[in-house]
């Protein structure tokens, strides 16, 4: 019945499926045993998570130490890979949030996944600004609590105290979020479970979902108030921990347009980090017909917007810096660009100026391998772009007596690798355990010409 | 406030009080807790105790004593410290001292203001050799053929092989340091009388000898003078680095302050000669970079024409010309250890009538007075036979001298070899005996370090060891059994008609001179010639090659202090190298010869050769290689296991090396002892090594690809000239833009708004503050890779900043500590409150609330916080009782920084609460402003207009760093005055 495919717009999920067959493709997914690609995937994280509760088990118990900061560079891999991971969060709560409120609906396919990442990001993020404490042990006491200290309290004033606040708040929300969105495809799960423990476990999950009308309603509600609340963080998050430079003193990030440079940085790493995630489950996991060529060429324009962005606040600051007239400032940023870091700006100016843009072109947005290549290469540029503004800022600032270089040690090297193995390891097991695709929403955007009925 | 902040009560009787009563009428603690039999807290004691003492029932721990005294001793009073005056041992220049002493352990050493020399201020070594007193290496018992022994067998021995040597007519030679102690020479000379045979031999580890030894041409008599660096207007120092480490540096640079006082009409101005970078080259107002074969040129031109002979060096020519103009009223020293230099010197010194005004030689200096000659002698004596026991005390000859190593084997083959050290060094491995001395703050002594002056020096504690002084040990030998204390006091009861003038009861008279630390005697009367003229025998041969220069540092000096772990991290304040000593060349003879830093190279002169580390120096006379004595002593291998241990740790000495390597073998031995002009070679070895520098980039001129336009100098280092400076107080200052604040009232600072200053134009660079503020905060030493990581712990740094082209290149030298920022950056940025303004202006780091974020530091503009990055431990755990109680000692993961030594203020606030008077001016003194021997640093209220530090603040040559941030730093720093035409000028000044 092809003839009746007649569509406006190219459909948004391919290959003719009806609603059993979505339900029946996403549960597959968990039900059936886990392939060999999964394994070998599990085993790589594991090991490299292993390395990273290593490394941060023996800086815990020796020291700061035996990271390779110094009296002049205090900050600059435990607050990259913070800055790095909170910013790849981002995606998730705009593609799920923002993209919802607009109604985009080739969201629907990729937002489960998307939020599932924005949760572990912000899990591996939040890790650092407690493991770089000197005293890990005393993290509490960024809190603000009832306490028989005084009672002393935080310093409101502290860009740190914020951060503590924005991750808090976002962590929460977007965990409410996605938990929320998942309630009937849990329903469903728990529908199909034949074991005894998964449906008792799912039937828990789900609060009692019973898919009648008015549960339905109720839940599109307040799925829309959520996306509602969620939205500012997007916006904020990033913008409190870009104060965390902004509201310094230091040249290089004493910066008024870090809110919107970081924001935007945030959504253009946190697009590129959707993409290489989805270009590797819908090929491992052949989800090529809920995950699209359109999905990929759309994210990628995301990229080059917000990649735009980036680009300009780069401009802008080199711009600030000669108008500002001040000596200290224009220094730091010369000495981005021609001094003993250089080869660190380079490679971030060479991933965020020149890869966004290759997706003006269609043919390379749609070629799956090439946007593979060069979201890892916005990845890597994202993260050299946190290093950049942390360590070439701190590295030569006032008093050329009190400058120096930072080179880090394995230790911090390990707590990188092992970031990104909390990381994979969380998203593999949520992809076996949780259902990784929203299928009632995917469901909802499916072509009503069901098999079904044909038949 | 009740609204917002929960109240918690013990009970219902609390919370009734709190409705009705103050806070204040809130009964005590104590009290609250007893309202109740069984509290939650008191349970919780209870049980904890119980559980803790069922745990120590249990296991085997080690039991720590804590015994309260049972009669409390009369002066020691817990919490509050003892002073006592002495006089230091830790260099021949014998600075006098006061001794902080809490609960009976010495913690701190300090200048003593009131003594006519040294006139307070002291310098690294002195106040560092506080830490040897606590070093558990020390020998605690007298040592018999390597064997533990007893004094009374030990005396038994040697008095038979004293006795032996003596009946065979073989000489018994004491080699001494230069001897400045008049009761020791009275012993000496008792054991001279006992023994016969006995001869004394002083020797200096840095010799001195050819000064003396022209002087005894010269005026018939061996004498140092005592150079009055106050009195001269003009001086020209010839490789003397007399601020640093040339003979007495803290005294010199007192006198040389005295006439650098900026609101006088004139200054005086100094000129330094010399091949490698000093500190005193780097303060002087003008430099000439020459060679040792051109400098001994130069000497000789500059005699010619002082007296109006000819010569060829026209720079020479246009020093004579103003020396002259200078005449009675300038001061030519030089530190070359040649005879014929100095001969020329006090011919040059003479001819300008500079004898008796600007140097004393009625009044000389007894702080060196070894001789070279007779150390040669004593050595070709040894190797003759004749010599049949050697007793070595207070020097390492072995180490010192070039030929050590055969003078070791020239001392086994003699009968009897006996030192004096309490540490285990070359010279005891060739010992048979070693009666080991007591440390300086254990002993009685007395000095006499410039005539007519005695100084004196009393224990502070209780000896650790069964360790007794010489004068103890050749007393005994001799037969005279009294103790310390009367071995020194008998003595000056026998000869107090004939040395003291004055009315006092000698009982009196020692009275006062223990409780000051030093008496005015009559000085010996001396029967000096008039000036007989000697013709120098210059060997005027000019050097193709490379030559060598051997100095030793302000801060390891002879070596004597190198197993001193706080003055291997000093950091050597012009290199900024610590942990090392290095082969220096100038930048232009490393590119010659394709050398950068940290590449090793193989040195060859005098017959020797060794691998030393290069090290670009600027300023440094081209074609000549610098390397600091003092290094590679026995005993630093300790420092293996200095620093903290982690998996990346690099040892600050690899297992069984020492830190650095020892020159002394490169000593020429023509002439006495020369230091500098050795023929050398080097070789490139191919392997390179790092440095540990405590500051890694030099200039305030910005790297040349990356330098703005619109500020190639950053404006830290502000300057200008006397001339400038008398026209226009404010001249060379940088005008940055007003600033003004929106907060005027954020801190009104009622009472005391403390302040501080430093002085560019004073400093002389000589990093004294740095262990003073190391001794009194408790900072902990890092070692070398910790160092070379830059985390190095120093509260204070002094920033060394180089400026001009080629060999001519200026030093300037800014302390760096806290700023105590009044709008500090570092404190809104700390989430936990850690780091709070206190209502005296004091930026405060509470270390039991610091959780480390290190926020602070990295918002810090100048870079001044210091974080903890590992727990250091102390390499010795006897030299926690070093520590100074007053300060904490910080635990790993905390920030700390400069706290102004916030426990001195709360000091002398509660001392002046105590006796109901007013804070005086003055009353508190910085540890770092009180080990400054130039005045440098000045620390005061500002809230007091009659304060020094409110008239320094309102100096036309007052300014902030920074200024420009508006962070309103209470320290400020006054512009450096060079006394130099405007035409000498470096072309890289720092006007921004």
């Amino acid at each position: 019945m092809a003839d009746h495919q007649t569509s406006i717009r190219e459909p948004q999920i391919h290959g003719n499926k009806n609603l059993n067959d979505v339900t029946n493709e996403v549960c597959n997914i968990m039900d059936r045993k886990p392939t060999w690609l999964w394994w070998l995937g599990i085993t790589l994280s594991l090991s490299a998570l292993t390395l990273g509760i290593v490394s941060v088990s023996y800086q815990i118990a020796t020291g700061i130490g035996t990271w390779g900061l110094n009296k002049t560079v205090g900050w600059a891999f435990d607050i990259t890979n913070f800055v790095f991971w909170v910013g790849i969060g981002h995606a998730g709560t705009l593609i799920s949030a923002i993209l919802f409120l607009f109604r985009q609906k080739w969201r629907t396919s990729i937002n489960r996944s998307a939020e599932a990442m924005t949760i572990f990001a912000v899990m591996c993020a939040g890790l650092f600004p407690i493991i770089h404490m000197g005293r890990p042990w005393l993290a509490y006491w960024m809190f603000p609590y009832p306490n028989f200290r005084g009672p002393l309290w935080i310093n409101f004033r502290s860009p740190l105290a914020w951060d503590v606040f924005a991750i808090g708040t976002y962590l929460i929300i977007s965990a409410t979020f996605w938990y929320f969105g998942m309630i009937p495809d849990l329903a469903t799960v728990r529908d199909r479970a034949k074991n005894k423990i998964k449906k008792f476990i799912f039937g828990a999950l789900s609060l009692g979902w019973n898919g009648s009308y008015r549960v339905w309603h109720r839940y599109e509600t307040v799925y829309a108030l959520l996306a509602g609340l969620a939205t500012p963080l997007v916006v904020s998050v990033h913008t409190v921990v870009s104060f965390d430079f902004a509201t310094s003193s230091i040249p290089g990030w004493h910066t008024t347009t870090f809110p919107p440079y970081f924001v935007a940085g945030a959504v253009f790493s946190g697009f590129a980090m959707v993409l290489t995630l989805m270009i590797i489950a819908r090929k491992t996991l052949k989800l090529e017909e809920y995950i699209t060529l359109n999905h990929i060429e759309n994210m990628t324009k995301v990229i080059i917007v917000t990649g735009g962005i980036v680009t300009a606040s780069y401009a802008t600051e080199f711009f600030i810096a000669w108008y500002s007239g001040n000596g200290f400032e224009q220094f730091v940023f010369l000495n981005r660009a021609l001094g003993p870091f250089a080869w660190a700006y380079w490679i971030m100016v060479g991933c965020n100026l020149i890869t966004p843009q290759f997706f003006w072109f269609r043919s390379i947005r749609r070629n799956v391998i090439i946007v593979f290549i060069l979201s890892i290469f916005v990845n890597i540029g994202m993260w050299f772009e946190r290093f950049v503004i942390i360590v070439t800022s701190l590295h030569r600032d006032f008093l050329p007596s009190a400058w120096s270089m930072y080179a880090p040690t394995w230790v911090e090297i390990g707590t990188l690798i092992g970031s990104f193995g909390l990381f994979f390891t969380l998203f593999l097991l949520f992809i076996r355990t949780m259902p990784m695709i929203s299928m009632g929403e995917v469901k909802s955007v499916l072509h009503f010409r069901g098999k079904g009925k044909e038949t | 406030m009740s609204d917002l902040i929960k109240q918690y009560y013990m009970s219902y009787e609390d919370h009734a009080c709190d409705q009705e009563c103050s806070v204040s009428d809130l009964p005590p603690a104590e009290e609250v807790a007893k309202t109740s039999d069984v509290t939650r807290r008191s349970f919780l004691k209870t049980t904890g105790f119980s559980f803790a003492a069922l745990m120590t029932a249990c296991s085997k721990t080690p039991v720590q004593k804590a015994i309260p005294f049972l009669i409390q001793p009369e002066e020691v009073l817990p919490g509050k410290a003892t002073w006592y005056a002495s006089t230091s041992f830790a260099c021949e220049a014998g600075c006098s001292v006061h001794v902080k002493n809490r609960d009976g352990r010495p913690i701190k050493l300090e200048g003593n203001p009131h003594h006519p020399i040294t006139q307070g201020g002291l310098c690294s070594q002195c106040q560092a050799s506080l830490l040897e007193l606590y070093d558990s290496t020390r020998l605690f018992d007298p040592v018999l053929y390597r064997q533990s022994s007893t004094w009374d067998a030990v005396d038994s021995h040697v008095v038979k092989e004293l006795r032996k040597i003596k009946g065979k007519e073989k000489e018994i030679v004491l080699l001494t340091g230069t001897v400045s102690s008049p009761s020791l020479n009275f012993a000496i000379k008792k054991f001279k009388k006992k023994f016969k045979t006995v001869s004394h031999v002083q020797m200096d580890e840095i010799s001195y000898g050819a000064i003396l030894d022209a002087h005894k041409q010269n005026y018939g008599k061996r004498i140092l003078p005592k150079y009055r660096f106050d009195k001269a207007d003009l001086i020209v120092s010839i490789d003397a680095d007399f601020l640093g480490s040339w003979v007495s540096p803290i005294q010199f640079t007192k006198d040389f302050r005295k006439n650098r006082d900026l609101n006088a009409k004139h200054i005086s101005k100094l000129i330094q000669v010399e091949s490698r970078m000093s500190i005193t080259g780097g303060k002087a107002d003008e430099r000439i970079a020459l060679s040792p074969s051109e400098m001994v040129l130069f000497v000789k031109d500059l005699d010619a024409f002082i007296r109006g002979k000819k010569g060829s060096n026209a720079k020479a020519k246009e020093l004579a010309k103003a020396l002259k103009h200078h005449q009675g009223k300038s001061l030519v020293v030089s530190g070359i250890n040649d005879i014929n230099v100095q001969l020329l010197i006090n011919r040059i010194n003479h001819t300008l009538r500079n004898v008796g005004r600007t140097l004393d030689i009625q009044k000389p200096s007894k702080q060196f007075a070894g001789s070279d000659s007779d150390v040669q002698s004593l050595f070709q004596k040894m190797k003759n036979g004749s010599v049949g026991a050697l007793l070595v005390a207070d020097v390492n000859p072995i180490y010192a001298l070039p030929n050590g190593i055969e003078f070791g084997s020239a001392m086994d083959s003699l009968d009897l070899t006996v030192s004096f050290s309490d540490k285990n060094n070359e010279t005891t491995e060739h010992c048979k005996v070693i009666a080991p001395q007591l440390h300086g703050l254990e002993s009685w002594n007395d000095s006499e370090q410039v005539s007519g002056l005695l100084s004196m020096t009393q224990p502070v504690i209780h000896p650790f060891g069964k360790n007794r002084s010489i004068r103890k040990s050749i007393s005994s030998w001799s037969g005279i059994q009294t103790d310390e204390r009367d071995l020194v006091r008998n003595y000056w009861k026998k000869i107090f008609q004939s040395r003291v003038k004055s009315g006092k009861t000698f009982a009196r008279f020692w009275n006062e001179l223990v409780h000051d630390g030093f008496a005015k005697i009559s000085p010996e009367k001396l029967n000096l010639t008039t000036f007989q003229n000697r013709k120098p025998n210059l060997s005027t041969s000019k050097i193709d090659g490379l030559e060598l220069v051997l100095f030793s540092s302000s801060q390891l000096g002879n070596g004597r202090h190198a197993e001193n772990p706080w003055l291997q991290e000093l950091p050597d304040p012009i290199t900024k190298v610590t942990w090392d000593n290095t082969a220096s060349l100038s930048p232009k003879t490393a590119e010659k010869y394709n050398l950068k830093k940290g590449d090793i190279i193989q040195v060859k002169s005098n017959g020797s050769s060794m691998d030393l580390p290069v090290l670009l120096q600027p300023g440094q006379r081209n074609n000549t290689i610098a390397i600091a004595l003092g290094y590679g002593r026995k005993g630093t291998e300790r420092f293996h296991e200095v620093g903290p241990d982690w998996l990346e740790k690099k040892s600050t000495v690899a297992k069984g090396e020492t830190v650095g390597t020892n020159a002394s073998p490169f000593i020429s031995e023509t002439n006495g002892f020369q230091y500098s002009g050795m023929v050398a070679t080097i070789s490139k070895v191919g392997e390179s090594y790092d440095l540990a520098m405590t500051q890694t980039y030099h200039t305030l001129s910005n790297p040349e690809n990356t330098s703005p336009a619109i500020m190639p100098v950053r404006p830290f280092v502000q300057e200008t000239t006397f001339e400038e400076y008398k026209k226009d107080p404010s001249s060379g200052k940088h005008h940055g833009h007003p600033v003004t604040t929106m907060w005027k009232d954020d801190h009104p600072y009622d009472g005391h708004h403390w302040g501080m200053a430093f002085d560019l134009s004073a400093c002389t660079g000589c990093s004294s503050c740095i262990i003073g503020c190391q001794v009194e905060n408790n900072v902990p030493v890092v070692g070398k890779d910790e160092v070379h990581r830059k985390r190095d712990m120093a509260w204070l740094r002094l920033d060394r900043y180089y400026s001009g082209e080629g060999e001519d290149i200026d030093v300037s030298f800014q302390a760096m500590m806290c700023q105590h920022c009044d709008n500090a950056p570092c404190e809104p940025v700390c989430p936990v409150l850690a780091t709070v303004h206190s209502s005296e202006g004091l930026n405060q780091q509470v270390y039991n609330r610091c959780v480390g974020t290190r926020f602070c530091a990295n918002n810090c503009p100048y870079k001044v916080r210091r974080f903890n990055w590992f727990e250091y431990a102390r390499e010795d755990v006897m030299e926690n009782m070093v520590l100074n109680p007053d300060v904490t000692v910080r635990s790993r993961g905390v920030m700390e920084k400069c706290s102004m030594c916030v426990q001195r203020i709360q000091e002398a606030k509660f001392e002046a609460k105590r006796l109901g008077i007013p804070l005086k001016d003055g009353n508190i003194k910085l540890a770092c402003e009180q080990s400054c021997p130039a005045d440098a640093i000045t620390f005061g209220d500002l809230n007091d207009p009659e304060s020094r530090i409110s008239k320094i603040n309102k100096d036309e040559r007052h300014y902030h760093v920074l200024e420009d941030l508006n962070v309103l730093p209470t320290v400020g720093y006054l512009t450096q005055v060079k006394n130099r035409d405007k035409s000498d000028q470096t072309s890289g000044g720092h006007h921004g």
